[in-house]
Parts: structure tokens; sequence; C-alpha cells
């Protein structure tokens, strides 16, 4: 089936389907009222040529010959957190406006022999942890890299690609994923468009770049092979039938001050984990979130982290330095512009360019993965004891990497207010006591009624589904955040579906986070059933996980996942998140009487139907 | 004389206390669920008073409530555990389970009681079953330790006559088993045993008491049991070796409450004697005039004192007669010298040693200054004779062999604990209850607050040269009377953080209670009030004469000799 043929289906769903309509349903006033102004816009802006969302497109329903036309090219996204998303958005949207015809999907949506219907293949991916590719694009990552799919894989020969990496570089496996897909495509015979375009956190200029070279190749080559682009037709895939919601002012380059009023260690005397439960005013900004959401924190880096670095390589707090053409001091720069507690390779490089040091190169060629995980910039510093200046020093680091927090409040239950809850991070190596940025900066540093700078942080995939569908979350430790957000929310707007939450921790006296609050939705109703897995309480020294729990409960997940539960997952993504998978699979194939592949299908579906969400880190 | 009607349970008079006891199928009421809940470290409110029947109380560290309300945790629950040991005997096997019991699931601490007894604090709910059961393992239960029944029984823990006081101790386990409730409750939910359908209480029916019931055995001349705080007081009676048979004492009591004349702590009153082959039946007589004369509307009026001044002494005599079917015969002549403790070395006369150990407020628990619990851990590896609570919340090492006293003695000495050689007799005679911060009724400090006070108070004795008089004192959190302040020479009764009444004349010998000189005071005022009175008593005691008896000598206060004389001028 052509991307073409899908579009009467796809339009259909979204008219008639029960989702969209209980969708506007469950609107507030202001989203209703946003969405009101958006159609109204849609219609006066009618334009045959290039709009992404035509509902009154005359063509609708009307088979269009394939033949006739060119391949249209493929727009593909594998995105966690809706950058990946954006980009691809960007770049469809470009390549519209240019008359080049093109598809949008996501890898979720895309099968592996599908690849040789494309005239190219455009690919946006960002990179999670240990190199991992986003939740949505596992199956296509693997399927394209494994023997296996490299035998199934059809050849791309003639097909053109392009690939934008999105990654952090202070991981080791930076922008893996984007590289894997680029191999993956080259191995398959297709030629590349130019080489991999592999973006920082601060991605956005060259993102916008990449979108820009990626249109002006693919129209030259369109019209290379003869296309009439002006004549294309461009189609929207996407599986998103969210309705964007309003727009908020404030993003991440424009952020809101906020006025932070409660800053509160939520765990017990006693307990090993700092958790803290901090709440923000967001009074008069217009911000608007929904739960699922994240909050973007742009922290300062700690007064005594500063004078350190700069007393270590002997420079003057006061000098004066360039930043990104503002003349500031370095104090200042070190403050509020530089990142100094995430260990960025680039950033490495560039200090032993300037200042070689055996031992740090070493570190660098050799475990820079484990690290990175245990060091900051600083201790980089006290390795390679570099005699460099102040302008080197800013030159070299890169700027302050925003830190997003799942929020764990609903508007619908404190209107002007966000609620995070986070885990004071804090380790001590050979060099020092090392703190996150954020965490300590919120719950160390600033005191109530101090500002902190914040934008919201959308995150599509980790929504709540309709009222009445039942919720199973995974929420362990401060994972718990984005539960009690979907908690406040469905207890405010008396959602009638049932919800199953699954908590754990180290120890019950302590570090029970949210308790009071659990133990009265309990009471309400609005929580169906609780299971706690508190690993440090078991005398005989066998901890015990939320897996454990989920496993217990077998029967009883799968009786939900039968009645259409969605399952949340939020949290570790290193062990906790690949451990509840293991234990929600052995339950597929042992409740449902499934063998490995099924059971791998009837998760991939779950995903499919967006019943599977994970927000992990 | 009227006569007052037996009590028919009436759910529209009587107090919701009374509907949960009926309601609980025999005291099982839904501990078993309540032990499941996962998301809670409490007890279904009703739960909270049946688990008493079974020896255990919920509590909270009050210290950290507003804490961790702001945490937006609940408050930190844990539950007391209180072992049900009639004469406050265990053996040295026993003594090991219980301390390694402490060692696992109660902070390596155990608290020595006023009821000669062990607690357990601090067991956190998902240890609760596993504690209790634990405990049954040394054969020693907490079955009716706490509730509306008859609780531990009290027993003088230490004769010279060894013969009578093996004796005493009989006839302590054997009142305490005769009145031990008869529901399967217990052992259904926490020792995993069968389920039994049907369960009749032929001594106590589906309501059991109105309230708590004590009774102590004590063997004069020595009061250590206060005999005069329990609703029923036996005095042994013997020649010799003999034991001919008990006086009879109904209706102590300490419970007040703050500001209310109807409430007021008593002394027992003889009421008659009894041979050795009536007093099971005469005590559990008296146990059944209370259960059906007392009052079951308002919890607070409800201890025998109570009913026995209803229906006044003679009329409980004569109702005692109609249950009985005879009538007591007249009390024996006895006297006490003292309610206290002996510190140090007593051999008896069978040739065995017992050492009484001082423990600072019953706290058996390692401090910096003084290893107790590892201390008594390493003495039961080698003892092969009794541990016994004595009723002041100190602790015997009973009927150690020649042999052995040299190694017992220098593992005290290594562990560095006290055996009352050092300290002034009054603090060694002073007494505390635990209040702050795990007792919900406290509104003072006791057992965390006396020592400090204390030390002020020692440097005044010393200042008037009356250090080397013992004087009883007496602290407790709250008019309740775990520590029996209103039998202190000195009593103080918390009323608000770091504010006392202030109670003076109680006798030495614990016949008679005290009476309120000032009220609602603190450190610095309670300082002030008794300096002068020292000096006074220092300069015109009598020979022999005690703190107490100055003090009503003197006018500080009158004597009270009944419960209306309590709250008085």
């Amino acid at each position: 089936m052509t991307a073409k043929e899908q579009q009467p289906n796809w339009l259909a769903s979204k008219l008639i389907g029960d989702e969209l309509i209980s969708k506007i349903k469950s609107l507030n006033a202001q989203e209703l009222s946003w969405l009101s102004g958006y159609c109204a816009g849609l219609l006066e802006g009618v334009d045959n040529s290039a709009v992404a969302i035509k509902p009154t497109q005359p063509s609708l329903g009307t088979p269009v010959s394939t033949e006739s036309r060119l391949k249209p090219a493929l727009v593909m996204y594998a995105s966690q957190t809706g950058n990946a998303q954006a980009v691809a958005e960007a770049l469809h949207q470009s390549l519209s406006s240019n008359g080049v015809e093109a598809v949008l999907k996501s890898t979720l949506d895309i099968k592996l022999k599908e690849l040789a219907n494309y005239s190219a293949i455009l690919v946006t991916a960002s990179t999670h942890g240990e190199g991992e590719p986003p939740d949505d694009a596992i199956e296509l990552h693997e399927a394209l890299l494994s023997k296996k799919g490299a035998k199934k894989r059809p050849s791309l020969e003639g097909i053109k690609h392009a690939v934008l990496g999105l990654g952090d570089s202070s991981y080791e496996f930076f922008c893996q994923t984007a590289k894997d897909f680029d191999k993956a495509l080259s191995d398959g015979g297709s030629v590349s468009l130019q080489a991999p375009v592999l973006c920082d956190v601060d991605y956005e200029d060259s993102a916008q770049d990449w979108v820009s070279q990626v249109t002006a190749s693919l129209k030259d080559y369109v019209t290379s092979l003869g296309g009439d682009s002006a004549n294309s037709v461009v189609d929207v895939i996407s599986t998103e039938t969210d309705v964007a919601p309003p727009a908020n002012i404030y993003d991440k380059n424009n952020p809101f001050a906020a006025t932070v009023e409660t800053i509160q260690r939520i765990t017990g005397q006693g307990s090993p984990k700092e958790t803290y439960h901090v709440e923000i005013d967001l009074t008069d900004s217009n911000l608007v979130y929904e739960p699922g959401d994240a909050l973007g924190i742009i922290a300062q880096n700690r007064a005594e982290l500063v004078s350190e670095v700069i007393k270590l390589l002997n420079l003057d707090a006061g000098s004066t330095v360039d930043y990104k053409g503002q003349s500031i001091t370095l104090e200042k720069c070190l403050t509020e512009k530089v990142e100094l507690t995430l260990v960025n390779k680039p950033s490495v490089k560039a200090l032993l360019e300037l200042s070689p040091s055996e031992e740090l190169q070493n570190i660098v060629d050799n475990e820079f993965g484990d690290f990175i995980d245990h060091h900051q910039f600083l201790d980089v510093l006290y390795i390679a004891r570099p005699t460099i200046s102040a302008q080197q020093l800013v030159d070299l680091l890169k700027p302050i990497k925003p830190r997003l927090y799942s929020i764990s409040s609903s508007l619908e239950e404190t209107p002007d207010e966000v609620h995070l809850t986070l885990n004071h991070v804090a380790t001590t190596n050979q060099f020092g006591q090392r703190y996150g940025l954020a965490s300590h900066f919120l719950t160390q540093a600033i005191d109530e009624g101090d500002e902190v700078n914040v934008f919201v942080e959308k995150n599509p995939k980790f929504k709540l589904p309709l009222a009445d569908e039942p919720v199973i979350m995974v929420g362990p430790g401060t994972g718990v955040a984005p539960f009690r957000a979907f908690l406040q929310h469905r207890e405010a707007l008396e959602n009638t579906g049932k919800n199953w939450l699954f908590f754990g921790n180290p120890y019950f006296n302590t570090d029970f986070l949210y308790q009071v609050e659990i133990q009265n939705y309990l009471k309400s109703g609005t929580l169906t059933k609780v299971d706690l897995a508190f690993s440090r309480d078991s005398e005989d020294g066998e901890k015990v996980y939320v897996q454990q729990k989920i496993l217990e409960n077998a029967a009883e997940v799968w009786q939900w996942l039968e009645q259409g539960a969605y399952f949340y997952v939020c949290g570790d993504m290193h062990r906790m998140a690949k451990d509840v998978e293991l234990a929600l699979l052995s339950i597929i194939q042992r409740q449902g009487g499934k063998d490995e592949e099924q059971a791998k299908q009837y998760l991939k579906q779950l995903k499919l139907d967006n019943r599977y969400q994970r927000d992990i880190y | 004389m009227s006569k007052v009607k037996p009590t028919e349970y009436d759910p529209k008079r009587h107090s919701e206390v009374e509907t949960i006891k009926v309601n609980s199928n025999y005291l099982r009421g839904t501990l078993e669920e309540s032990l499941k809940a996962e998301v809670t470290g409490a007890i279904a409110d009703d739960d909270q008073m049946l688990i008493k029947f079974h020896g255990s109380y919920m509590q909270d560290d009050r210290d950290l409530r507003a804490e961790r309300r702001k945490q937006k945790l609940e408050p930190l629950y844990s539950f007391m555990i209180r072992a049900r040991l009639p004469g406050g005997i265990a053996t040295s096997e026993q003594y090991k389970v219980l301390s390694d019991i402490a060692e696992k699931y109660g902070h390596s601490s155990l608290r020595l009681t006023t009821r000669q007894t062990f607690q357990w604090h601090g067991i956190f709910k998902r240890d609760l079953k596993k504690t209790i059961a634990g405990i049954n393992t040394a054969l020693v239960d907490s079955i009716a330790a706490c509730g509306d029944v008859n609780r531990n029984v009290m027993a003088n823990p230490l004769y010279e006559t060894s013969k009578l006081q093996t004796e005493v101790y009989e006839w302590s386990k054997n009142i305490s088993e005769h009145l031990l409730p008869n529901t399967n409750a217990y052992h259904e939910i926490w020792l995993d045993g069968e389920k039994v359908e049907t369960t009749e209480e032929p001594i106590y029916g589906s309501t059991y008491l109105p309230r708590k019931f004590k009774i102590a055995i004590a063997v004069p001349p020595y009061n250590d049991v206060d005999i005069y705080a329990n609703d029923i007081g036996l005095v042994a009676i013997a020649e010799g070796e003999k034991l001919l048979g008990f006086n009879i004492l109904v209706g102590g009591g300490m419970g007040s409450s703050h500001n209310d004349p109807e409430t007021y702590p008593r002394a027992a009153t003889v009421i008659g004697f009894s041979k050795p082959e009536d007093t099971l039946n005469v005590v559990e007589n008296i146990l059944k005039v209370q259960r059906d004369y007392g009052n079951r509307e308002v919890r607070k009026l409800a201890r025998l004192k109570y009913t026995v001044d209803r229906l006044t002494v003679e009329g409980f005599k004569e109702t005692l007669c109609e249950y009985l079917g005879f009538s007591l015969e007249q009390a024996r002549p006895f006297k006490f010298d003292h309610n206290g403790d002996r510190f140090g070395w007593i051999k008896t006369d069978d040739g065995h040693w017992h050492l009484t150990l001082y423990i600072h407020s019953g706290r058996i628990k390692d401090t910096d200054e003084s290893q107790v619990f590892k201390g008594l851990r390493a003495i039961a590896d080698i003892h092969d004779g009794e541990f016994r609570c004595s009723p002041n919340q100190n602790m015997i090492i009973s009927n150690v062999s020649e042999s052995n006293k040299e190694a017992i003695q220098k593992l005290v000495d290594e562990h560095n604990i006290s055996i009352g050689q050092s300290e002034t007799p009054t603090r060694l005679n002073s007494l505390a209850c635990v209040a702050f911060p795990t007792c919900a009724l406290a509104m003072a400090e006791a057992e965390r607050y006396l020592p400090t006070l204390m030390d002020k108070i020692e440097e005044k004795l010393q200042k008037y040269g009356i250090s080397e008089t013992p004087i009883n004192i007496r602290m407790t959190g709250c008019p309740n009377g775990c520590a029996r302040p209103y039998l202190g020479e000195i009593g103080f009764v918390g009323k608000a953080p770091g504010k006392y009444n202030l109670y003076l004349g109680a006798s030495h010998q614990g016949d008679r209670v005290n009476k309120l000189y000032r009220e609602n005071i603190n450190e610095e005022q309670i300082l002030s009030e008794l300096d002068p009175i020292f000096e006074s008593y220092a300069m015109g005691r009598k020979d022999g004469e005690f703190f107490g008896d100055y003090v009503i000598r003197q006018g500080y206060v009158k004597a009270v000799h009944s419960g209306t004389d309590f709250h008085g001028q």
C-alpha cells in the first residue's frame, strides 16, 4: 500500500473516529477556544499547494495513480521527546513549499520493505542513554542493523538519503542512532546526499541549516529526474492524532522567570534518597502543560564550583570574556552560560589540543563512558591541570543544557502551579563532592521565593488516554512524578477509567513518595489498585522491585491489558524499564498463551496503539 | 443502701469501645486485613483498640509528626508489644530469645515496665507478626498484656525465704492463666493457628471488662509491687515458710484526668482475708463484680476504684459476698517498709545469689556509657538461672550459683552496668514513664527529661545534706499514671511541654497517694518550689521521718485518705 492510499482512511478515522470526537470533548475551555480559532485560520488559509492539513481537499477519496508520478521522498523521524519530530516536520514543510512531494512518517509506522518505495529517505533521529534509539525506532533500528534484517532489507539502489542526528555530546555514544541509520542506508545501496549532521544539545541552528541544505539538494535531484516539482502533491502521514495544544509564549530560548514557592524534601529522616517536591508559581506566564509534559529548568552553576574552576586555572573572576558576541565577566559566564557539570567529548578534545595531558587522553581513548558517569568538567581540569586563558576556557565549553523534569502536577488541580519531583544528585569522586546542576540549584542553592527560568517541554508521547480507559502506571522512585499528574488530572475531571499504580523505592518508612496522597486516591476510588515494592525492607536481603510486583499480578495485568488498559512506564531506563518490559513480555506470553515472537508482536501493537508509553531516562 | 444493678450491653448508652468489642468476633476484628494493607504502616481504627487485647499498642513517633506531614508521609507508625510475664520471671533461655527478637525487630532495645515485664518498642507493622510469633517461640506470649482484661499479674520477685517466693510466683502464674481470655483470636492472627468457628468467654463475656484490670501480690515488708495501685492487691500472709493466705485489697488505681474532679488516683482498700484454696475464686468474682457493675458509658470512670466508691466499700463487699456465696474473713495485720528495689547482691536461704541491677528508666539499650543490652545478653549466655523484672523497671539476675557469681559480676563491670552503688537512693527510687516520642497520650517529656531534672534535684539534696535519704520521685508525661506518679513522695505529672503539676505527700511505703501542690510549673519553678521544702526537711525532720510524711506534718499539703480527698482543699 502506498502512502497515498492511506490518506482517505486517515482522514476518515480522524473525522469520524470516536477518538477525535472524544479528544475534542476532553478539551478545556481554553483549548477549545484555541482550536476553534485554529480551524477558522485553516479555512481561511487553504492553499492547494502546501498546507499540512487539508480537510477540504477536493481529491479526498479519489485514488491517484502512482504510475504517473515520481516516487515521493520519505521524511522519517525517530523521536523520543519530539525534537527530532519537529525538525522532520520543518523539513517536510520546507520540501512542500518547494514543491517536493514527501511523506512524513514516524519510524514506528515504517516497515522494512517499504523503504524501497521512496526516491529519497531523510532521517532525523535522536539518541538516548548508551547510544540507544528512541522507543519508537527500536524495531526499525534492529531490523535495519541486525544480520537477519540485512538479508530482508530491500535494495536501496538509486535512493538518496540524508541523516540528521540529535544527541548530547556528554554521552559516549553521541548521535549513535543517526550514525547507525546512515550506515544501514548506505549498506543497502543508497547514496548519501551529504554527510550526516550530528547536533549537540544546542541543535536548533544546525538543524535549520540541514533543512535548507537538504531541501536544496532534493529540489535539484527531483528536477534532474525530470519531475515537475511545482505540480507535485504533498501528503502528510502522521500517527500523531493529538490536537496541538495552545502554543506557549515562553520556550527554551525565552524562558519564564518563575517564583519557586515550595522546596520540600519528601523522603523521611534516615532515607538514603534526597527526594524533593518543588512547587513553582506560573501565574501570569500563560504557560500551559498537560499531564506527561516536562518542565525545562535553566539552572546556574553553583558559586563554589565556579570559584573552584577559576582558582584551579589561576584565572581572574572579574576578567572579561567574549561570549557569543557579548562581553561579560568570566564569573558570570561560568555561572550562567556554560556547562560545567556534564563532560562533553568535544570540550575535552578541545582542551587536549590546547593543553595535552597523557592521563586525560588515556581516559578519552579508553574509558570515557565510565568516566563521564562519575565526573564533571572540574575533574577534567584536575586531571589535565591545563594552562589556558579565560577566553579559551569559555570557548571550549558548551552552553548550559536545560534539564527536563517530568511534571508531577495537573493544571486541573493546581491551575497556576507546576510541581516537580526530583532527586538531589550528589556523588563523591576522588576529587571531591559533585552535584547535579539543576537538582542542586533547585533544592539547595535557591530558597523559596527565589526565581528560576523555566519552559514547558511537550511530551506528546506520554499522554493519558480517554477518560474511561484503564491505565496501568509503573513509576518507581521519582518515576512516580507524571503519574501524580495523571491522578490529579483524572480525579479533578472525574474520569471513570481505572488506575493501577506500581511504585517502589528502598524503604517504606521514609521513601513512599506522596504516601498520604496515594492513600487518599485509594480512598476516593481514583486509584483502583496500588502495588508496592520496597527493595530494602525485606529481612532476607532479597530485594523486591516493581517488575516482581507486576509479575506477581500477572493474571490481573493481562486482564487489564485485554480490557484495553494503557501501560505507562516512567523512570530509570537502564535497568527498571528493561526489566519491566521483560516482565510485560512474560505476562503476554504466559497469560496470553503466545510464543516469544507473538508476544513481541502484541507489545508492538500496544505501541502502535499508543497503549505502551514510556518516559524513561 | 441503694442497690446498683448489673450492667447489660446497651449500644445507645455505652461507649464506642464497647461496641467495637461486641462486634469484634471475640477480638478478631479486621486485624488480619489491617496487617495486609501495604499502603499504610497503621491498622484500622477499630483494630487499634482490639490489638491492645493482644498485647500491643499502635504508636507513632511524635517528634516526626509535623515534619512528615510536610513530607506528605503518614506519621511514622510503629507498635509496642508487651509480654505477659506473670511475676516478671523469664528463664535465661527465654531472655535470649526475647533479646534477640529485640535486636532483630526492636532497634536493639527492650523496655522494662512498672508491671514487671518487657516491652518492645518501634516494631513496624510488617514485622509485627514475626515479632509476636518470635516471642512465642520462647513460650512467652502477649495475650491480654493490654486491653480491657486482666493484665500481667505482678508478684514480689525477690524474697529471702525462697520457698515463699516460689509459691507466690506460682500464684501469679495461676491467676494470670485463670483469667486469660478464652478466645482463639490471638493464635489465629499471630501464630497461624487453626480458625475456630465459635468462641465462648465464660469469665469475661463478649464485652470483656469495662476497663483495664490489674492484680499484684506483695510479700511484706516489701511493697515493691506497689500493691495499693492495683485493682486487686493480694498481700501474702505467712508464718515462716508457710503461706496462710492473702489479705484482699480492691480499688487501687492511678489514672486521672487533669482538672476533672470526678477522676482521681486511689490507694486500694483492704476488704478482708482469703485462704489459699478460696483465692482464685475470690479474685475471679471480684473481677466479675467489676464486669457487671463497672461503668461502660464513660471510660475514664470505668476502673474498679470508681465502682468500689460508687457501691461504697461495704456495698462492694456485700455484692462480692453474693457472687461468692460467703464473706471474706477479717484481714490479718501486716506492715510494709518501702516500695523500692534492693540493689546489688542478695543471698536467699537456699544459697542462691540474686543481683539487682539499676536500669535507668528501665531502658535495656546500649549507650556510650553503658552497654546494658549487650551486657544482659552476654550474661544470658552463661547464666543458668532467671532474669526477673522488678516492679520498678530494674532487672534482677536471679538464682545465680556461687560458682557463677564472679563471672556475672565481671560481665556487669565490663559492660558498665550499674548495680545501684554510685547513684543516690533518691535517683534509684525514681520512676518515669516512656512519654515522648512514642506515647500518644504524652503531654510532656518524662523518660527523656527526668535524668536532667534529677541532676538538679540531687544538687539541692546535697546542699542540704539529705542525699542519703531516699525520696520516691516519679514522673509521667500525662495524668494516666503509668509510672504511678501519685504514689511518689514527689510526683510530676505532665501538662504541656516543659510544664508539670507538682504533687507532694505520698507515703514512702506506697499506701497513701499524694496531693497537688503546684500546678503547671516549669523547671525553674519546680526547683525554686522544692528548695525551701528540702531545706525545711533537712532541718526539721524527725528521726526516720520520710519526706512524704514530713510535708504533711508541716502542712505543705493535706494527707489524702480517700479518692475525694485528692481534689479537696
